[in-house]
Parts: structure tokens; C-alpha cells; sequence
């Protein structure tokens, strides 16, 4: 069911070009076909941001005056770093091409004469994929000065990251471009505005941007048809934890969860399933009982209280301690709060202690309180969304497993019989019981 | 920009201008939203988060500092989501904060505790581990307690934007983030202080006053700073010590002045204080008898001195010499001249560093120049200035000015390490006026570009004692004359406009008004005097030519009325009276643009010293001559006096300068932590900018020696030979490094 980013699985220009790759982009360079209409088409089509927001990418574009003279900027997003979520590296490693051109398409619809292509800092095989790429759009005069006598100026940079989370929130990301350490600004004013440099600036996801040129060559009516309503076209979902086979999987929005977990052999060892993270570990937690009638859809996750954030799903079998579950998410976020702003700062090493205090049993029952009550202090009042990527898996995890994680405080041990103690740096080499 | 807007905040509708911060609107109109990391001055983080508001239309509370104000928007400072939101972030930032108030020397002036009293729950729910930070070494001037620090980065802000030392930043991340300079070598600014006011909690307090005292146990007077000829303008904090109005000056801290300083402060000004306090005041007045120093009572000198005055003839009238301090007030500089003068003494003289031989070319204010109208000129061309170090706060301004994309360039023998970026063009000393001169007036001489552009020529230490300084300032003044170009003249010395206005110069009288006959500093040395008066001077740094004024000294009758007792001052006087500092007499000082600024005595003079003024006061009594009754009437003739000053009329008449035909010269400076007696006795200052010999690029050098060109630093212009006031012993010089000059 690979139709849109997954679709070619070889990233050498040749094999692209002859699927009839950057047809679109040398009708925009040709005239055929104008900005505008490319515009019309995406926003026709539904399409919406792959990177966790959902936000309507055709909106986002015509944010952007085109005609007003200035520099202005596209970057594709390719940090990667929502634990659960592996869905870009497929992009750029085996279809790099797609997502070249679909830049190239965004750049000159906004246009922008130079665009950022900012890669996580562990993708280093991918960074390669994608330099050679860009190297073969180059050589093939597709990109740089005066693309096939055109006149049209487009440049394209890949950047590696240096490792750290937070560089996916947008605004960050421009700071870490900017040479500065990588650190959210304050919005508004939004990048539409004043982004990179002070610039107006776009931002998508890469598998928003990969998702352009499939768009455009067979119209939005198509991408409308694939998906369901307000969830046009496919999502890559990338399924991990309990499950029998992991995997990523590009399918229509609005697929059944159930088919999905078909798709990956079932719950590992036919055990029962306890909860779902849909979108990430920031998105909230769905508990087992509301997976039977799930459709993994923009509308149909939000009624379930959660988000299909960047489609990583996390499946959690009966034998999943939540206590350890979540303190073990927040090791993760508390070491990846930049630090800028009160809330995130303080809070996440709060919530983490308290957290740590459970599972050395020197908990009391009224802590959980405290900590939901501490994480939802922090939601709704940080400069970036970082607050709630801390926020609401604790306070889902808590409301959802509340008797758990009372349980722990109280007995010093976890509800769940044979729970796995799970994995962590700090406690690995010393013994629970001790 | 212009365009008004209307919002509601609180209920009440208010028209504010388009552009402006709705935090700062708040504030105006009686709405105060608490803030951390939020300064006017500074960029906007919105990072400590306490100034949430709750704006109608806006689901989440948004910050203040970073919100413009648009018009119809409703805004409520007090409701129950604003002041939830706040608590909230007050939490966030107490669970990590040591209680540590009680001894915490911001305890009382700290944001955070102010704040706290109106946000914080009175008991906390954080039951975990405090996180404790290492402190860092920031040098004698700053101390830190870096386990207080709420990170709201206005120090970092501070040294990025407005200091131009990037040398503090944001280490590590989520709650392990910590302020440091990384390098561990310390913050070299001459503007550093300000970070102690900047930080709203106690991780940056001041290292000299650590545990000296309580905000709320100091009186505050207002002064102004005796210093540079900014004219900053500041606070004494002093505190009562026992009985009989005896009290301490305890610290300074700036005050808000938007014309002047804008609420900074140079590091020389804030921790200049020191020196009042310091061991070296002379107290009581002493008398040399046989070559030893005994000390004796006012009543005992006086007569002496008095009666030494009134047996003068006219020849030796003639062969006495008056010479003042830039330091002293516009009052007593008047007093001391109105007493000399009567006296038939014309020898008057303050202007001791320069080397002009023709010193009929005064200071006076041109234009009115004001640091805040520094950025608005399209150029800025620093005349041998190292205005970074010379006046800090108009340094500030020079910075604001590079930041707005102005040019700025230097010329002068030494190219000098700025904060901004700065065209360096280095010209001996020989060759400066003919510089000047071509580069004003040739038309194909376009290396500088300077005729096309509003530029504002700033005329430093350098050329105010160059050998042809009064041809340098009538060249600058007859090219800005007409023009929309305008100059500032910046000596050395508070007071040094005041002092010239006032009469302390030998050929005008006060307010402009006489002629007379004296001689000035440079004639006097050629002269063997019989008698000196010197009014703070201390011979060894504060006059030009040390070498020859020593002998002449030596072989005088010297009176030093002085503040400090210097080794010095005891080689070559004879009498010594204690008189006050400046924060212990009440007067004016006139800055660089003409402004004067009056300011009364914060604490009394040390020990048996007396007032500047009412030395002199008493004196013109003991020699009945007409002189003011009282300090009011002393200000007041002052006062009138100005209003009506007349300052002479610049010659426009410029011929071509010649050449200096030397091969090595000799280009004394001040370093900026030795311009006066009382900053030469600030103990902490001196250690934060030590005299660093051992970083010297050229080894002292013998006067007369044919000098190897090797030994010569590239910073230098050929053939200038620096050398640092004061630190010269005998014949030898040094090369004078400015701190933070990596070479």
C-alpha cells in the first residue's frame, strides 16, 4: 500500500527519473504549470502536516507573500526525534529524490531561493543518502543558478544536527541554522513572519514535503480518495513495542487500528494489549479497551483524547509496568529540556523525581496526585510545546492508570505480576530489591 | 510606529502607541505584571514566563514582555487565569531557590523574594532535593552564589547586547542549565557591575560589599559621578555609624538618568567608593619640619600659610603657582581662584597633562552632544580616544551605534581593543594634526570619506595632549562649524569643563569673564617657581612632564591640599591639609556637554579633613578678602555665574600643520583605574584591571636610547613610544596595555 512516500524504494536519480520523477518541478521551472495552481492543488488536497501538529500544509504555504521581495526560506524538517517514530528515515534513505523535488516545489510555490533540508544528528547514513542525492539534482542541472535556463535560482543545503531533541521544534531549528544552540523562541512573531534570519520562513516535515510531488501528478481528488475525510491521503505509521512484528507501514488514513495490529502479527505472544501511544510518547496514552473501534485518523484519535502526532505507535501488552513505563519516558524528557523557559526546566526534573521516589518505594499514595497535578502545571505555559510533550503523557498515564501507579506507592511494587524491570542508564547495574 | 491603539487592560481603556510592549504599557498605567527576565534595555526571552497575562481570544496565557499591545485587545493582569498562571511559575522557580534570604545579601532589594511575598504559597510542596550549582570565579569584582540563579539570562543578555563581552552564556540543559563563563578566566568589563543590578536574585552581588551590610539599613544620596565627564549619574549608600553623624559610604549604585547613563554604570564609578574609605586618607594636617612629617592642627597651618600668602611681594607672587585637580568641584575651583586672584597669583592651572605649549585654546562644549543623540550620527570618527576605557557609558553608546550599522573609525597612535567593530588607522603622534588636517581638507584624500556623511568626531585622551592640540580642535571645530557634524572633547576628570568655567585657567577669569596674565602648566615648568599650591594632585601620576616637575617641586615651597596621603606628595610638599572627596562635599560638576549638575554631601570628610570650598572659605576670611558668606551664596554666584558664562570663540584660521620632526615620541596615558586619587586607592578595582608588567610588549625603555623596532608592539604606532602614567620610575617608560589586549 506504498502509494505516496514509500512508493519508489531506490534513491538513485536515474531509477527516480525514469518513474517519471521531477516531472512537476520542470513544469513549475517550464511554466506549464504556475505557482498558484500548485498552491490551489495542495490545498485541494487536504494534505496535512506529517510532523505532529496536523496542521493544513496549504494554509501554511499561502502564509507566505510570494511576491514580496525579501529572502525567504524553506526548511524540511528531518529531526526525527519523537521516540517511536522512524518514518523519515525511509524517505531519505530509499526515496530522497521525492522529498528533493518536493522541497524544490514547496521553495519556488513560497518562493524561497534557498532551502534547508536539517537532518537529526544520528542520521548520518541518511545525511549521506541525501547528499549524494542532492549532488545528482545538481549535476542534472535540476537545482542551483538558472535551472534549465529558466532564470530560476534554487538552492538546497542538507544540515546535520548535533543530537539533541528539542532542534525538532521549529523555531529551534532555526537557531541551531542560525549557529546558535538550539533553543525555541518565543511566538509569535511565527516564522511566516520573522523566522530564519528574521526572514520569512516555511517549515514543513519531510514526509509532508516527500508527499507534494505524488500529489501533483496525479491531482488532489486522488490523495482526497485515499484518505477519509479531513485525513487526506496516507500516513506512515511506525509500529513498535508489544507487538509480533514491528514495522513501518505506509497506509490511508483511517485504517483501523485493529488492521494495523493484524498487519504486525498481533500482540506479541497473544497476550492482551494494555495501552496505545499513538503518536509518539508526547501524545497522550489510549488504555486498551478503546482500541477495538479506533480508526487512526486526525478526527477519530482526537475523540479518543490523544493524536496521531508523527504516527509512532508504541503498543504496551498486559505486561507493561505503566509506573516504569512513564518514569522511564520522563528520564528521556527531563535530560532533553533545553532549560530556557521555568515551567519545562523545573518541572520536568520535578516530575521526574517524584516519579524516582515511586519506584524506590519511598513513595506515599497523595505523591501521585502531586505529580499529575506538577505536569499539568507545566502544560499550556512554555515558550514551545515541549511543556506539553512532558505533560500529557503523565497526566494520561495517571488518569488512565491511577489505581497502578497507587498501587506501587503503597506496596513499594508494581501492580502488574512479572513486570519487566525495564532499562534505564542510571539503574541498570543495581538491583531493585536491594 | 506612530499609530495609536486602544485596549482594555483590567477594565480600563488605554491608548497606547502601536509597537509598544504590553508589559511596559501595563506598568505605565498602574498595572505592575511581575517579571524576571524581562529589562527594557534588553532583548525580549520570554523565558522566566512570570509576566503570563490572560488576553481575551487566547486560549493560553500569553507572556507580557513579548506581547506588542494591537488595538481592541482585552487584557486582564488580575484574573483568575493570569494569577494562576503565575503562581504556577513562581512555584517553578522557588522549588530549586535556597531559602537562603536571611543571608543573602539581595535579601531585601531581590526581585524574587518581592515577588514571592505576593506569589508564592506560603508552604512549599517540593519535598525533593534542591539542586545546588558551583560558583564560579568571576573575578574581585562580582561575587556569585550560582545555586541561586533563576537563569533569566539578562547577565548574559547584558554582556551580549549591551557590554559587547560575550564571555557569560547558558551551559547545559533542562534543570542542570548553568551560568558560567566556561573559560574560567574571569569577566573582563569595565561595565560588569551592572550585572549585579541586573540579576534579580542574589547569584551576582558585589564582591567588595559582600555582608557589609542591609539595603534597609543605608541612607541613599544622589551624586554624580567624579570619575569621567559623563557626568553618570548615581547613588551613595551610606549607612550611620554611631553618634555625631558620622557615617560610611557603603556603596554606589546608579540612577536612572535616560539623558545621561540610562541606569548603567562603568565599573570605576560603582566601585570607585572604596577609596573613600581607604587607609590612605589624610586625616589631619601635617606639617614637614626638618625633613620629618609631624602632625599639626588646622589652626596652626592656616596661620602659617596665611600669613606666607600676605608677606608675598610681587616677584614672588609671580613665581607661585596654583595648579588643580579636574576632580574638584565647580565651587571650590571658583573659591580657589577668586582667592588666588585677589591675591595677585594668576599661575592657576588644571590642565597638567597637556602638552600643548600654546594653551590659550580652552576646553568648551560645542554642540550639545548628548550620549543618547551618539547613535544618530551617520559616522563616528574617535579622535586618539579609547573611549572604552575613557567613558565607559559613552562607549555604551558608540556600541548602540556599531549595532545600528554605523561606521566607526579610529585614528590615533594606538589601535585599541574595542567592543565594537571599529576602521583603525594608525598615525604616530607626529604626523596626527597634519592627518587630521588632510583628511578634512583634501578633497581627493577619500580615504575616510568623512565629507559626505553626518559625522561626529570625538576628541580622546591623545589628542587633548598632543603638542598640537590647539590645532587639532580648530581644525575639527571649523570643519563642523556649519555643518551637520558636530565633535565632543573628552578629558580626563569629572570636572574639568567646570574647572575651566570657573577660572581655573591662567589667562580668563571666571565665567569668561577677565584677562589675565598668568602663566599655564607648560610656561610654569619652564619656570623655576618658588611656591606651589597643589589643590589633589598627586605629581606622580596626575601631570604631564613628571621628570621636570619633580625637580621643580623638590626645589619649591610646596602646599598640597590632598585627600590622600601619597609618597609622593610627602618626597616633594611641605604642608599637607586634609580635604574631602567628592562624596563628602556638596557642589557641581559641569560634564562634556555643558550640563551642571549639583549634588550635596552624602557622609562627612574622614577625621579632621575638611571641605574643599570651606578651605578656601576660610582662608579668603583669614586674609579678608570678599568672598561668599556661605555655601548657598557660593552656589548661587556659581550658579549666575554660568548662566552667564561666555566661553571664548575658537579661531577658525587653520594653516597647514607641520610635522612633528622627531624620530621616537613619547605618548603618555592614564590607565583607567588610575585617573584620580580616589580610584587609585579602590582596592578591588585595582585588582579586577591589575598593571599586568609582565604582559608588556616592549621592555622599558630608557628616554634618549635608540629604540629597536623589534621590541615594538604592532599595536603601537612607529615611532611612538607609550608608556603608562605613574608606573614610570625615573627615566624608564613601559609600554601601556590595555586590559583584555590579547597580544
Amino acid at each position: 500500500m506504498n502509494k505516496v512516500c514509500l512508493r519508489y524504494d531506490q534513491p538513485a536519480l536515474a531509477y527516480y527519473l525514469a518513474q517519471g520523477g521531477y516531472t512537476v518541478w520542470k513544469q513549475l521551472i517550464n511554466g506549464t504549470l504556475s505557482p498558484k495552481q500548485a498552491l490551489d492543488v495542495i490545498k485541494a488536497s487536504g494534505l496535512r502536516g506529517r510532523g505532529g501538529a496536523g496542521f493544513m500544509t496549504g494554509l501554511k504555504w499561502s502564509f507566505m507573500n510570494r511576491d514580496k521581495p525579501g529572502q525567504k526560506f524553506l526548511i524540511c524538517n528531518s529531526d526525527e526525534g519523537e521516540p517511536g517514530t522512524c518514518k523519515d528515515t525511509l524517505i531519505l534513505r530509499h526515496n530522497p529524490h521525492q522529498l528533493i523535488e518536493g522541497i524544490a516545489i514547496c521553495s519556488y510555490v513560497i518562493g524561497a531561493q534557498v532551502a534547508y533540508n536539517y537532518l537529526r544528528g544520528e542520521y548520518i547514513r541518511e545525511f549521506n543518502v541525501c547528499e549524494t542525492a542532492l549532488q545528482e539534482a545538481y549535476d542534472a542541472g535540476l537545482l542551483g543558478k538558472n535551472i534549465l535556463d529558466s532564470n530560476i535560482d534554487l538552492d538546497i543545503y542538507n544540515l546535520l544536527g548535533a543530537g539533541s531533541y528539542i532542534v525538532g521544534e521549529e523555531t529551534a531549528m532555526m537557531e541551531s541554522i542560525e549557529g546558535k544552540r538550539a533553543m525555541p523562541r518565543n511566538k509569535p512573531p511565527f516564522p511566516a513572519v520573522s523566522g530564519l534570519w528574521g526572514c520569512a520562513t516555511t517549515i514543513n516535515n519531510t514526509e509532508t514535503l516527500a508527499s507534494v510531488p505524488p500529489i501533483l501528478e496525479n491531482g488532489a481528488n486522488w490523495f482526497q480518495g485515499l484518505g477519509v475525510e479531513n485525513s487526506a491521503g496516507t500516513k506512515i505509521f511506525c509500529v513498535s513495542g508489544h507487538v509480533t512484528n514491528p514495522g513501518v507501514f505506509e497506509l490511508p488514513l483511517g485504517i483501523k487500528f485493529t488492521e494495523l495490529l493484524d498487519r504486525c502479527g498481533g500482540v506479541r505472544q497473544g497476550r492482551k494489549i494494555k495501552a496505545l501511544i499513538p503518536g509518539g510518547t508526547s501524545m497522550k496514552v489510549i488504555p486498551g479497551d478503546q482500541l477495538d473501534d479506533l480508526t487512526m485518523d486526525f478526527d477519530a484519535l482526537k475523540k479518543a483524547g490523544s493524536s496521531i502526532g508523527s504516527g509512532g505507535l508504541i503498543v504496551m501488552d498486559e505486561t507493561t509496568c505503566m509506573v516504569r513505563a512513564l518514569t522511564h519516558m520522563m528520564r528521556f524528557y527531563h535530560e532533553e529540556s533545553c532549560g530556557q523557559c521555568t515551567p519545562c526546566r523545573e518541572g520536568s526534573g520535578w516530575v521526574l523525581q517524584m516519579l524516582e521516589k515511586i519506584l524506590q518505594k519511598k513513595g506515599e499514595p497523595d505523591l501521585i496526585s502531586k505529580i499529575r497535578d506538577v505536569a499539568s502545571k507545566i502544560e499550556g505555559r512554555t515558550i514551545c510545546a515541549f511543556g506539553e510533550a512532558i505533560s500529557w503523557p503523565v497526566t494520561s498515564f495517571i488518569d488512565h492508570f491511577y489505581d497502578e501507579f497507587v498501587f506501587y506507592a503503597q506496596h513499594g511494587h508494581s501492580l502488574v505480576e512479572g513486570a519487566n524491570k525495564g532499562f534505564s542508564w542510571d539503574t541498570h547495574t543495581k538491583s531493585e530489591d536491594e | 510606529m506612530s499609530d495609536s491603539v486602544t485596549l482594555n487592560i483590567d477594565g480600563k481603556s488605554i491608548i497606547a502607541q502601536s509597537g509598544e510592549r504590553l508589559i511596559d504599557v501595563a506598568q505605565r498605567e498602574g498595572a505592575y505584571i511581575p517579571r524576571f527576565c524581562y529589562h527594557p534595555k534588553l532583548s525580549v526571552v520570554a523565558s522566566c514566563r512570570m509576566c503570563l497575562v490572560d488576553i481575551e481570544g487566547i486560549g493560553k496565557t500569553q507572556p507580557a514582555c513579548a506581547t506588542l499591545v494591537h488595538d481592541g485587545m482585552v487584557v486582564r493582569t488580575t484574573s483568575a487565569k493570569a494569577i494562576n498562571a503565575q503562581k504556577i511559575i513562581m512555584q517553578f522557580l522557588l522549588i530549586n531557590h535556597p531559602l537562603n534570604c536571611p543571608i543573602c545579601d539581595q535579601g531585601g532589594e531581590c526581585e524574587l523574594q518581592d515577588t514571592a511575598m505576593g506569589y508564592g504559597p506560603g508552604v512549599s510542596q517540593f519535598t525533593e532535593d534542591k539542586r545546588v550549582i558551583e560558583d564560579e570565579n568571576l573575578g574581585p569584582l562580582i561575587e556569585t552564589d550560582m545555586s541561586l540563579c533563576i537563569h533569566c539570562t539578562r547577565c548574559v543578555r547584558f554582556g551580549k547586547e549591551i557590554a559587547g563581552v560575550d564571555d557569560l552564556g547558558l551551559m547545559g540543559r533542562g534543570d542542570s542549565a548553568y551560568i558560567s563563563t566556561y573559560l574560567n578566566r574571569g569577566l573582563k568589563s569595565e561595565v560588569s557591575g551592572n550585572m549585579i543590578d541586573l540579576c534579580p536574585v542574589g547569584a551576582l552581588t558585589s564582591k567588595p560589599f559582600k555582608f557589609k551590610g542591609r539595603s534597609w539599613g543605608f541612607k541613599q544620596h544622589f551624586g554624580v559621578s567624579p570619575h569621567d565627564c559623563v557626568g553618570s549619574n548615581l547613588y551613595y549608600h551610606t549607612i550611620a555609624k554611631g553618634y555625631d553623624h558620622l557615617s560610611d559610604v557603603m556603596r554606589i549604585l546608579p540612577s536612572y538618568n535616560e539623558e545621561i547613563n540610562e541606569g548603567w554604570l562603568s565599573d570605576r564609578d560603582r566601585f570607585g567608593y572604596e577609596g573613600i574609605n581607604a587607609n590612605e586618607r589624610l586625616t589631619k594636617p601635617m606639617i614637614k619640619v626638618d625633613g620629618q612629617w609631624q602632625d599639626a592642627g588646622w589652626e596652626e597651618v592656616l596661620t602659617v600659610i596665611s600669613q606666607e600668602l600676605m608677606g608675598m611681594d610681587q616677584m614672588s607672587r609671580e613665581k607661585m603657582g596654583v595648579w588643580l585637580s579636574t576632580q574638584m568641584t565647580t565651587e571650590e575651583a571658583y573659591l580657589c581662584q577668586s582667592v588666588f586672584r585677589q591675591l595677585g597669583i594668576h599661575n592657576i592651572d588644571h590642565r597638567l597633562l597637556e602638552n600643548c605649549s600654546n594653551q590659550d585654546k580652552m576646553l568648551r562644549p560645542y554642540k550639545d552632544v548628548s550620549p543618547e543623540s551618539i547613535p544618530e550620527f551617520e559616522q563616528i570618527v574617535l579622535l586618539g580616544s579609547n573611549i572604552r576605557y575613557e567613558q565607559p557609558i559613552l562607549a555604551l553608546q558608540v556600541k548602540k551605534a556599531a549595532d545600528l550599522g554605523k561606521r566607526i573609525c579610529s585614528i590615533g597612535a594606538v589601535q585599541y581593543d574595542f567592543v565594537f567593530p571599529c576602521e583603525h588607522s594608525m598615525v604616530p603622534t607626529q604626523a596626527l594634526a597634519l592627518e587630521i588636517h588632510n583628511i578634512l581638507n583634501l578633497p581627493e584624500y577619500k580615504k575616510h570619506d568623512l565629507l559626505q556623511k553626518k559625522t561626529l568626531f570625538v576628541l580622546g585622551e591623545e589628542v587633548l595632549n598632543h603638542p598640537q592640540a590647539d590645532v587639532i580642535k580648530a581644525m575639527i571645530h571649523s570643519y563642523c562649524n556649519g555643518s551637520d557634524s558636530s565633535y565632543v572633547l573628552l578629558p580626563l576628570g569629572a570636572n574639568a569643563l567646570g574647572v575651566t568655567a570657573a577660572g581655573g585657567v591662567p589667562h580668563i577669569g571666571e565665567w569668561g569673564i577677565g584677562k589675565y596674565h598668568g602663566m599655564g602648566y607648560q610656561e610654569m615648568l619652564k619656570q623655576n617657581l618658588t611656591t606651589v599650591w597643589l589643590h589633589n594632585i598627586d605629581p606622580q601620576f596626575d601631570v604631564s612632564d613628571y621628570d621636570t616637575s619633580r625637580v621643580l617641586l623638590k626645589n619649591a615651597r610646596v602646599i598640597a591640599a590632598t585627600s590622600f596621603d601619597t609618597p609622593t606628595l610627602r618626597e616633594v610638599s611641605d604642608i599637607m591639609l586634609p580635604i574631602s572627596v567628592t562624596a563628602e562635599t556638596p557642589g557641581s560638576y559641569i560634564n562634556y556637554m555643558g550640563l551642571l549638575q549639583k549634588f550635596s554631601a552624602s557622609t562627612r570628610p574622614k577625621g579632621d579633613a575638611k571641605m574643599g570650598w570651606s578651605l578656601y572659605h576660610v582662608l579668603g576670611s583669614l586674609l579678608s578678602l570678599n568672598i561668599p558668606k556661605t555655601f548657598d551664596q557660593l552656589q548661587d554666584r556659581v550658579d549666575s555665574g554660568y548662566n552667564g558664562m561666555k566661553w571664548p570663540s575658537i579661531s577658525c584660521m587653520i594653516k597647514k600643520p607641520e610635522m612633528i620632526d622627531e624620530e621616537w615620541m613619547q605618548l603618555g596615558l592614564t590607565r583607567w583605574t588610575q585617573v584620580d586619587m580616589q580610584i587609585r586607592h579602590a582596592q578591588a578595582l585595582s585588582q579586577a584591571y591589575p598593571v599586568d608588567y609582565a604582559n608588556y610588549s616592549s621592555v622599558p625603555v630608557p628616554a634618549g636610547f635608540k629604540i629597536d623596532d623589534s621590541k615594538h608592539s604592532a599595536h603601537v604606532a612607529k615611532g611612538v613610544i607609550l608608556y603608562e602614567r605613574g608606573i614610570r620610575q625615573g627615566a624608564s617608560q613601559s609600554v601601556l596595555r590595555e586590559p583584555g589586549d590579547e597580544s
